[in-house]
């Protein structure tokens, strides 16, 4: 009796595990935590393990997780202008709903295979999706206008952004600039603001130490009014060392240092990535730029849009200001500036806060 | 002598200065030295920041209406249009056209808000 109970009990737990094995992983069920990197993710979540080994500050991230509990990002179109993209990454293609190439009129972008797909990593930063496979962006649920422009003219540049604009984009990041922004393109970017659509720039990066976009020579495209300008906070909760900074550079979001662990990312030579670092796997490594910090603001405008899509830009970019972290032991001035750190950090949990109850001047 | 006068005058307009008109301002441009490719027809400048910009056969320009532009492209009699936004248009230029005087003259019409070579810029990724 006691055999036949013990091979029952065998058997049904046999056929629960291999039920449960055969099961198809339903993706409503998923959560961030099922992300296998999500863990390395400090500029999202508080992580125990990182603040003790890499000394890593508790508060460097942007206290998104309360934000998601609120929105993550969905039905808001987002577009990134950028170099190549690997649409068929597995950790980012659900997301992409349109891809683009200017150079190209045919509109095929061929995936890249080596080691310079910086618009990959870009857009993972703003839309990678809750799907168990790497990492998170910071609104899971937005959806990916992909363009490609590979020619630096501006011709070009305006061509991208018109694109953007007529497939639906409500948001464009551009992890790039030129310091020499010309009239027309500058001319175009304010009537995209004009329209409804927030555009932010990241605000550059110099290995010997970041510098001031103030100076009279330098007309970079993240100091136009018309845009967020962003620059990158470290591991620390401060400025990063390598961040462009100036008057005109509106907030700061974690870009990261790779001298101290660096921000968690899509590897940008993609599926062929080879870099292996701390355990991740081809597709994924720690990096750092402005251009990584531009996207996560990207990304917190989406999740502020989803809430309130009446939300003008430069409603948006003041909900940002008002509710940025001030971070570094220092001062800001009256209006809550500091030369270096601009506004402070982004908090995204405050900013969707008060987007959602935010009545529009619209 | 007259020979080598001759020699620094015509090595000197090589490297002479041209300008358009950008942010209501009139901005100077240097050729730079052995500075063109081949391949695709481009001029190289740097402007006095020392920021170097290619140019091409081709301009920008940005009318207060489409049909204001249209007019315009009509007294200039530009054949090669190309319209990037209901008010932005790329015009490209013969080979023999000076393209920084054509810039200059069409700031200068009322119908016309910007007018300029459609630049290739170095954009860093960041």
């Amino acid at each position: 009796m006691i055999k036949f109970s013990l091979k029952v009990i065998f058997i049904t737990t046999l056929l629960q595990f291999l039920a449960c094995d055969k099961k198809p992983i339903d993706s409503n069920e998923l959560t961030i935590e099922n992300e296998p990197y999500y863990k390395y993710a400090w500029h999202f979540k508080q992580s125990d393990t990182l603040v003790e080994n890499f000394n890593i500050s508790p508060k460097s991230h942007i206290n998104i997780e309360s934000a998601w509990k609120i929105t993550k990002g969905e039905g808001v179109k987002v577009a990134v202008i950028d170099n190549y993209f690997e649409i068929s990454h597995q950790d980012l293609k659900e997301n992409i709903i349109d891809f683009y190439s200017i150079d190209n009129p045919s509109g095929y972008i061929p995936n890249r295979t080596d080691d310079a797909s910086h618009g990959l990593s870009v857009a993972g930063f703003i839309a990678s999706p809750i799907n168990a496979t790497g990492l998170v962006g910071a609104a899971p649920k937005a959806k990916l206008i992909l363009i490609q422009q590979l020619q630096d003219n501006d011709a070009h540049i305006i061509k991208a952004f018109e694109y953007a604009k007529n497939a639906g984009a409500k948001v464009i990041n551009c992890s790039w600039g030129t310091e020499n922004v010309s009239q027309i393109v500058a001319q175009k970017i304010k009537e995209l603001k004009d329209g409804g659509i927030t555009v932010i720039f990241a605000s550059g990066n110099s290995p010997l130490g970041g510098y001031s976009l103030d100076a009279e020579q330098i007309n970079d495209e993240s100091e136009l009014a018309s845009v967020i300008g962003v620059g990158a906070s470290n591991e620390y909760n401060d400025i990063a060392f390598y961040s462009n900074y100036g008057k005109n550079i509106d907030l700061l979001a974690p870009g990261g240092d790779t001298n101290i662990l660096g921000i968690l990312a899509i590897d940008d030579s993609g599926s062929f990535g080879n870099t292996l670092q701390r355990g991740l796997s081809n597709n994924y490594s720690f990096i750092d730029g402005t251009s990584f910090a531009a996207p996560i603001v990207a990304g917190v405008v989406a999740l502020m849009i989803s809430v309130n899509p009446n939300l003008t830009p430069d409603e948006i970019r003041d909900i940002l200001i008002q509710t940025a972290d001030k971070i570094g032991d220092v001062s800001y001035d009256a209006n809550g500036f500091n030369e270096y750190r601009a506004y402070g950090k982004i908090d995204a949990k405050k900013a969707v806060e008060v987007a959602k109850s935010y009545l529009s001047q619209q | 002598m007259k020979q080598f006068l001759l020699s620094i005058f015509l090595y000197s307009t090589l490297f002479s200065d041209v300008y358009y008109y950008e942010y209501g301002k009139k901005v100077k441009l240097t050729k730079l030295k052995e500075q063109r490719d081949v391949t695709d027809g481009t001029f190289y400048y740097k402007n006095s920041a020392g920021q170097k910009v290619g140019v091409r056969d081709e301009i920008l320009v940005k009318c207060n209406s489409r049909t204001e532009c249209e007019k315009t492209f009509i007294k200039y009699s530009f054949k090669n249009t190309e319209s990037l936004s209901s008010n932005i248009f790329l015009i490209k230029l013969k080979k023999s056209d000076d393209i920084f005087e054509i810039s200059q003259k069409l700031y200068l019409e009322k119908t016309i808000t910007i007018a300029h070579p459609n630049f290739i810029k170095k954009r860093y990724r960041r």
